[in-house]
This record gives C-alpha cells, sequence and structure tokens, in this order.
C-alpha cells in the first residue's frame, strides 16, 4: 500500500492504495464516484472512460500509479451545460444508461479536439464503447446535434 | 364482493396532501371476482404534495425498457398534469406493489398496468374536481381538470392540484370514474422525456452495482469453467494474503449436480473489488470436473443435423397431409437453417447487495422478477417476506438474463457466510462463461408448392436443446415452438416436428425466447420460397397472407390471437417506407421480414450492400413498421425498436457461444463480440401503425425479425443465402 495524491475533477484526493490498482476501482471502491462504470475490465467496452488531461482513456486499464499530477475528469465533472449533456437530453439518447457516461466522456473529448466531425470520426472516437442497448444510431445524432450548438 | 371503493383508498399525507393507494391484483380475475381475502394491500400509489407535485411509485423494474417512463405516463395522462410536475420513485418488491406482476418479463407490463394505472390517475383527479366543487359550492359538471389546476367553467377561476390535495384526501372514493376516450388524450400517444434522464447524465443514478452502504463488503466467486465441476480442494493462503481480502470459503453448488442451477466456487469477500479480483487469481482450486466435459458445440452440430434428417420425435402441429405433397409435388424446396448459443452480456453484469441482520434483511437486487427473488431469500434466510425489504435499483440491461436467480441465491449465500452488508458481483469473465444460453438449434424447413405459386404444404423440423428440456411433465417443444405461427393456418398441409437434443449445457430465455430463432428460419424460408417461385418477397408474403382479415388463436403466452390484416400492414407500411420497389446500386440490396410476438406486429426492410471482395457488409438503413397497438410513449417505441435491432444485427453478424470439453470458449467482449459504431447503420427509421387496439410490448417483438431482414437483404444485394448465424465470415468469397 502507498499514499497517492491525486486531482480529480479539479479536486484534490489522497489515497492509501497499492500502486498497480486500477483508476476505475480508486474511482468506485476508495472515492464513491461511481459514475464511471465497469464492463469488461480489459479495455474492450469503454465503459470507465475519463479524461487524462483531456484525452479519453479507459480507467480499468490504467494504474493510479501511473497518474502523476495528471488531471483527470469523470462524468461527474462535466459541467451541465456542456453542449453533448444538452443533446443527449434533447435526442434522450440513453435506455439502460449504463454505458452512458462512458459513451459521454468519449464523445465530449472528440468535441474538444475537433469542432465539426464527420461520420468517420465519430466511428473513430466512439468505436470503443460498447452500448448493449444499441443507442448508437441517436448517439451519433446527438453528436451532430451537439455540434450545432 | 368487493367493488371499486375497496380498489382504491385514499388518506392524508403527514405533510399534508392526498395519498392513493390502488390494487393492482387483478390480473388473474376480474376485480369484481376477488373475495376479501384475495384483496391485498394498495399495490401502486401516487400521492399529491402541497405544492402539487405528483409523486408515482413504479412497480416494475427498469431495465432500460423505459417502465419508469411507460407507466407513470398512464397515470398522469388521467390526472391532467403536467409531465414536469411528476416524479417517479420505484417500488420496492412486495405484494403491496404487485407481487408476481413487477416483472421486466414476457413484454407485459403495458398489457398489466394499463387499465389499473389509469383508474388510480382518473380517481385522483375525480376526487380533485369533488373537492374544488366543494370549495366553489357549485355542482362537480362546472369544473373540469387540465395542466395540474381543477378549473371553473363559469368563471375561469382555478385551484392548483397541491391547494387541492389534502381536502379530496377527505372525500369518499367515487365510485365508476371514467376513463379518458383516447381521442381526449394529451400525453399517451406522444413522446415525454426520460424522468431519469439528469441523473444518468451526471452520474448520479444509483445502479446495483452502485449501491454503497456503511460496513459493506464486496465478493466475488471463482467457478470452473466447466458447467457442474466441484471443489475437490482449495488453497486460500495466496489469496488471504492479498491486502484487504477478508474471507475465503467454499460456496457449494446449488440445484442437480450435472445441471446446477448455481455452480460451485470458492467466494472471496474483501474491502475493495480490486482485492476481491486479486483474491480470485491467487486461488489454487483443484476440481472434480464432473460428467460434462464431454459436452461440446461440434458434437451438437452433429447430432441436430441428423435429427432434422429424419421424422422429428414429437408432433407439434399437422394439418392435412404434408408427406403426401411433398412426395408427389414437383414444386418443392427445402433448406436448413442454425441458430448458435448465445449470451445476455447484459452491460452491467449481475450482483446483488445484502445486508442480512438477525431478524431483518434489506436486499438492493437488479432482478427482472423481484418477487420470486424476495420469496427465494425469504425461505432461504428463513424470514418472513414483511421482514425483508427489497429495493430495485436501476438496471444496466437485462435481455433475460436476470430472470433466473442464480447470482441472487449465491449472493445470499455469502451474506449467510459471512453475516456482514455485501455486494456480491460477477465479472464480465463470468457473465460470459457462466450464462444459461439462449439454445442452440436446427431448422429444417421444406415446402411445395402449386402451379399458381401458391403455397401447399410447409415442414418445419426443429432439432434443438430446449430450455424446457428438464421440466417434468412438459413437452420440450413447448419453449421452442408456436403452433399457431404463421404460415400455419394459410396453407392446408402444415406440419411442425420437434427433436430434442440432450445436452446439459445450461440454457434460458433471451428477448423474445423461442421466437427469435424460429424468425430466422421461418422468414428466410419464405424468401426463399419467394425467389423460387419469381415472386418479389414482399407481394409473395401478401398473397400467403391473402386478401382481407383472418384471425387465429394463438393460445399461448407469447400471443393471444394473430391477424393476417395486421401483419400485412406491417409488411406494406414498413415496404412503403423504404422505398421497397426502387433501383439500388449494384451490390446493394432490401430484405422485408415480418414477425408476431406478444400481441405486437413488427416488420423491418434492411437496406444494405455486400463488397464481395472483402467480404465487408454495410447496413445502409433499417425501416421499421411496428403495431403495438395504442402506444403510449412514441419515442419509448422507436428506442426500443432501435436497440432491438442493433441486438439483432450483433446476434446475427458475431455472436456465438462455442463448447469444448465442457468449457465455453468465449469469455470477454474481445471474443464474444457486440456491434459498435462503425457498424451500426446510419439510419433507422421507424413506422408506427396507429389503430386503436389495446396496448401491447414492445421490449422483445422488434427483435426476431432483424436477423432474417438482414439476411434476406444480403442475398438480395450479392446472392448468397445465410442459413447459419453468426454470419462472421460468410460473405468473403473470393
Ligand atoms: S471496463 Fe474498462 S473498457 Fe470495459
Ligand atoms: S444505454 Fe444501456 S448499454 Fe447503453
Amino acid at each position: 500500500m502507498a499514499l497517492f495524491q491525486i486531482l480529480i475533477n479539479n479536486q484534490k484526493y489522497e489515497v492509501d492504495v497499492e500502486a498497480n490498482k486500477p483508476l476505475l476501482w480508486v474511482l468506485r471502491d476508495e472515492l464513491s464516484l461511481t459514475g464511471t462504470k465497469y464492463g469488461c475490465g480489459i479495455g474492450q467496452c469503454g465503459a470507465c472512460t475519463v479524461h487524462l488531461n483531456g484525452t479519453p482513456i479507459r480507467s480499468c486499464g490504467i494504474s493510479i500509479s501511473t497518474l502523476g499530477d495528471s488531471k483527470i475528469t469523470t462524468i461527474e465533472g462535466l459541467k451541465s451545460d456542456n453542449p453533448i449533456l444538452k443533446a443527449w437530453e434533447e435526442i434522450n439518447v440513453p435506455q439502460c444508461g449504463y454505458c452512458q457516461a462512458g459513451q459521454i466522456m468519449s464523445a465530449v473529448a472528440l468535441l474538444n479536439n475537433n469542432e465539426n466531425p464527420n461520420d468517420k470520426e465519430i466511428d473513430v472516437a466512439m468505436n470503443g464503447n460498447i452500448c448493449r442497448c444499441g443507442t448508437y444510431y441517436r448517439m451519433r445524432k446527438a453528436i451532430k446535434t451537439a455540434v450545432k450548438k | 364482493m368487493i367493488g371499486r371503493r375497496d380498489f382504491i383508498k385514499t388518506s392524508t399525507l403527514a405533510t399534508g396532501g392526498l395519498f392513493l393507494g390502488v390494487n393492482l391484483s387483478c390480473k388473474e380475475k376480474p376485480l369484481e371476482q376477488l373475495g376479501p381475502g384475495e384483496l391485498h394491500d394498495f399495490n401502486a400509489y401516487l400521492s399529491i404534495d402541497t405544492n402539487g407535485i405528483v409523486q408515482i411509485a413504479n412497480p416494475v423494474p427498469e431495465i432500460g425498457q423505459g417502465v419508469r417512463t411507460s407507466l407513470p405516463m398512464l397515470v398522469a395522462e388521467e390526472l391532467s398534469v403536467d409531465w414536469k410536475n411528476i416524479k417517479v420513485i420505484q417500488a420496492d418488491a412486495g405484494m403491496r406493489y404487485g407481487g408476481y406482476d413487477q416483472r421486466a418479463a414476457g413484454s407485459n407490463s403495458v398489457r398489466i398496468y394499463w387499465k389499473p394505472m389509469r383508474l388510480a390517475g382518473a380517481t385522483a383527479r375525480e376526487l380533485l374536481i369533488m373537492a374544488a366543487a366543494n370549495v366553489w359550492e357549485i355542482p362537480r359538471e362546472n369544473c373540469f381538470a387540465s395542466g395540474g389546476f381543477i378549473h371553473n367553467k363559469s368563471d375561469k377561476r382555478s385551484l392548483g392540484y397541491g391547494a387541492l390535495a389534502e381536502k379530496a384526501a377527505l372525500l369518499e372514493v367515487p365510485q365508476n370514474v371514467e376513463l379518458k376516450k383516447p381521442s381526449d388524450f394529451k400525453l399517451i400517444g406522444k413522446s415525454v422525456s426520460n424522468p431519469d434522464i439528469k441523473g444518468i447524465l451526471n452520474g448520479s443514478a444509483v445502479f446495483g452495482q452502485d449501491v454503497r452502504i456503511p460496513n459493506m463488503s464486496y465478493a466475488s466467486m471463482e467457478k470452473s469453467e466447466v458447467y457442474g465441476a466441484t471443489v475437490k480442494t482449495f488453497d486460500s493462503s495466496a489469496a488471504l494474503a492479498i491486502p484487504g481480502v477478508q474471507k475465503v470459503f467454499k460456496v457449494a453448488f446449488h440445484g442437480d449436480i450435472e445441471r446446477p442451477f448455481c455452480r460451485e466456487g470458492v467466494a472471496v469477500v474483501g474491502d475493495s473489488v480490486w482485492a476481491v479480483l486479486k483474491g480470485r487469481k491467487a486461488l489454487k482450486i483443484e476440481w472434480d470436473l464432473g460428467v460434462n466435459i464431454k459436452e461440446s458445440t461440434e458434437s451438437l452440430h452433429q447430432n441436430c443435423e441428423n435429427l432434422v434428417g429424419r421424422k422429428g420425435d414429437s408432433e407439434v402441429k399437422n394439418d392435412g397431409d404434408v408427406y403426401k405433397l411433398l412426395n408427389t409435388s414437383s414444386n418443392k424446396l427445402e433448406a436448413t437453417y442454425h441458430l448458435p448459443f448465445i449470451a445476455h452480456v447484459p452491460m452491467e453484469t449481475v450482483d446483488c447487495t445484502i445486508d442480512l441482520r438477525d431478524d431483518s434483511c434489506e436486499i438492493w437486487s437488479t432482478s427482472q422478477v423481484p418477487f420470486a427473488d424476495l420469496n427465494f431469500l425469504s425461505r432461504f434466510f428463513e424470514l418472513p417476506t414483511e421482514k425483508i425489504t427489497l429495493h430495485l435499483t436501476r438496471i444496466g440491461g437485462g435481455f433475460g438474463r436476470r430472470l433466473g436467480p442464480d447470482y441472487t441465491i449465491e449472493a445470499a449465500k455469502v451474506a449467510k457466510e459471512i453475516k456482514k452488508p455485501v455486494q456480491y458481483f460477477w465479472t464480465r469473465e463470468d457473465d460470459i462463461q457462466f450464462d444459461a444460453y439462449r439454445p442452440f438449434s436446427y431448422h429444417k424447413l421444406m415446402a411445395t408448392w402449386n402451379d399458381n405459386g401458391q403455397l401447399t404444404s410447409w415442414l418445419h423440423r426443429q432439432a434443438g436443446t430446449s430450455r424446457y428440456a428438464f421440466r417434468p411433465n412438459v413437452e420440450p417443444y413447448i419453449s421452442e415452438f408456436f403452433p399457431n405461427h404463421f404460415p400455419a393456418n394459410l396453407t392446408p398441409n402444415f406440419r411442425q416436428e420437434y427433436s430434442l437434443a440432450v445436452s446439459n449445457i445450461n440454457r434460458s430465455l433471451i428477448r423474445a425466447p423461442g421466437n427469435n430463432s424460429l424468425a430466422f428460419a421461418v422468414e428466410s424460408f419464405t424468401d426463399e420460397l419467394a425467389y423460387a417461385n419469381n415472386s418479389d418477397p414482399l407481394e409473395f408474403r401478401l398473397n400467403l397472407l391473402r386478401d382481407g382479415n383472418k384471425e387465429f388463436p394463438f393460445d399461448v403466452e407469447e400471443g393471444t390471437v394473430i391477424s393476417t390484416q395486421r401483419m400485412k400492414d406491417v409488411l406494406q407500411l414498413a415496404a412503403e417506407k423504404a422505398g421497397w420497389s426502387k433501383k439500388l446500386p449494384n451490390s446493394s440490396g432490401m430484405g422485408i421480414a415480418g414477425y408476431f410476438t406478444f400481441d405486437s406486429y413488427v416488420a423491418h426492410v434492411a437496406e444494405v450492400s455486400v463488397d464481395r471482395h472483402n467480404g465487408i457488409l454495410t447496413v445502409h438503413r433499417f425501416t421499421s413498421a411496428v403495431d403495438c397497438g395504442q402506444v403510449l410513449n412514441v419515442d419509448g417505441v422507436k428506442a426500443q425498436t432501435e436497440g432491438a435491432i442493433i441486438d439483432g444485427l450483433s446476434a446475427s453478424l458475431f455472436q456465438e457461444v462455442t463448447i469444448f470439453e465442457g468449457k465455453t470458449n468465449e469469455n470477454n467482449f474481445n471474443n464474444y463480440m457486440v456491434l459498435r459504431m462503425k457498424d451500426a447503420p446510419k439510419a433507422i427509421d421507424v413506422h408506427i401503425v396507429d389503430n386503436g387496439y389495446p396496448p401491447t410490448g414492445m421490449g422483445e417483438p422488434p427483435y426476431p425479425p432483424v436477423a432474417p431482414a438482414l439476411c434476406n437483404a444480403i442475398y438480395a444485394a450479392c446472392g448468397i443465402r445465410i442459413r447459419k448465424l453468426p454470419i462472421k465470415n460468410q460473405l468473403k468469397t473470393f
């Protein structure tokens, strides 16, 4: 066990955990930031997507010891007026909702880096996120709606 | 005899306001026939506080099917209140809230709750009107309800529900309250927002795995990949040495040793999920692999192929003399189709949180049938159900996975052993390896037709691992065949035969059980017959269904009556909206399939193109027509249809569970694939046939016709007929 200081949603946290503990489980078990979800644990589903200095990463595959003073953003840290959230609500995207935090984090990162993504770029940015309820059609629509906002 | 008065009861809220309880237990018998002893306590309720906020307790688990929107809509409609003033809470499981009717299964929530939920809203509305009439000292007829207010017809005065709620609570419950006429609906038949959307978007929605209670441990179980294996010995020392691991113990199997309901395993309890996962990896277990190490899907393929090559063991239905026609007719066709085992893979793996105390218990459940779990847990913990509070959390997908209480039983065993609050969970590997799969099946179809192109006989032989194989005194075909499904009753000679392929591989139901396999076989073969007749696939289907409307009893749980007209209507609407006869570029094609399940009718037209050189399939568009009777939430119907299309495409393109030496080969999303954004159609158009029939469910019906619509489109695009799912690389032919 070791002490780590991490910066999540602009807030400093100190946790005493094993160095190889994945960020996903630090968020969920230690900090009760349960908006970030477990879906596969092997980087295949994207349910655990968070931002590391603005880049979407799978938090199930990155251990706490590698974070240093990086800035982590989770679903809880998004501003409620984010155009992606607005569009998601307008298009009524979620079904069960379980994958959605990860989807949203991927979509927000996409728009942060690309003001007007085309279909191919949407495919690439969102392809790491599985939605078992099948909301892909609405997510594509919502991303395009957010672009207009 | 019990009157309406006993069906609905009111009282005053502690904080002032109206509480209204409804008894929904009127499914088995009409309400009027219930004796006093059969009447249960309120099982759904609404309350109106003094600010006019209406709180509705939703009785059914929310697995993404939108029931927390659709059922409260019924109340809001009759109550004439703005949707934004509705607050939806989740009812616990219990007889009070509907008992066995509290299930996300069989697409039946809307069918069950359609009337009682409306009656609750209408009664509250009437009470508020009566209260307002009393205040104004005018006849009740001079008042009407709208937008959360009771209005005075003569002088434009109005009173808000909040101001009237407490007075309404003191009035006697009116009898014979009138429900709104469909033409007066303001909410039903429109789209409303999801009451839970904010929590989903900001991460605060609490799913099963998000439950956090004080002093809670986490637990999970290591099991053998071979179904039915038992623990010979295990060494827990390395696991216990891992920081955070609290306890390690064996959990015995549950049920039959060859086909256990819960597998045997070694449970690891820890202070975090991570500790538990590491603890599981560190376990050393020696297994007794049991009898199932001989199981393989390869041998099942051989077995089923042989079985459909001969007359079936059971005759499911037999009209006329199919064999005579097959022996004498020169116009005939036969084809064999196969569907593999598939897993449910809900996005949230299964979990259950239990706080077991000496004389009571609190549970956070993710079951699709929470009342069944409640009863099981009551027996298992030897606690009366009144001492158990079973909450329903939001649930990350169901698809039928959460109908069996296997994981709840495991959680209960762990809770009993450690006697402290625990969240028990499965990993994705557990989810795929230890699932109960959709049955494996082969379907051989043969048909004949006359020189006018009319079908004269139809034989459907199915062989497979029925999920009813081990039920005592039940024919195994019952779960796999529906004797009145089209083209039954449309051809003079019609026969269905079933042979059971013996296997211990665990299976259960998945979205539209039985039908999801039948639809592929029947609707693909219908397409093949159309081509064999040089007929357009849509025209061929319409001819088969003939002129006019014919209705036939369906008579199983999956439907009551099947109508030719309603089937024709969805086929025609989907075709028309898709531009069925329009010219498509080379290597592109459209395919159609229509299907009936749970009294709903759905037709899909798929538009695809196939790059035969690289074997690349592009699904451009799905155009769907659905008839689910009176539509509640238009957006919800569309969402369910869109989701079912994606689910059906996943199953058609990739999904297959294979077994070797009793083990499931697949174990995560890298080898058990789910459709992703890149492969999802960029256009899905859902059209609704509105015809005034009573409402039916939509969680399952759009799923079965997806695979045949897709495969029929592939044939139209490139001439390759897919008869075995999944498609995988069958399109790569050069
Ligand atoms: S849980 Fe991290 S990618 Fe699936
Ligand atoms: S909304 Fe259920 S998995 Fe995406």
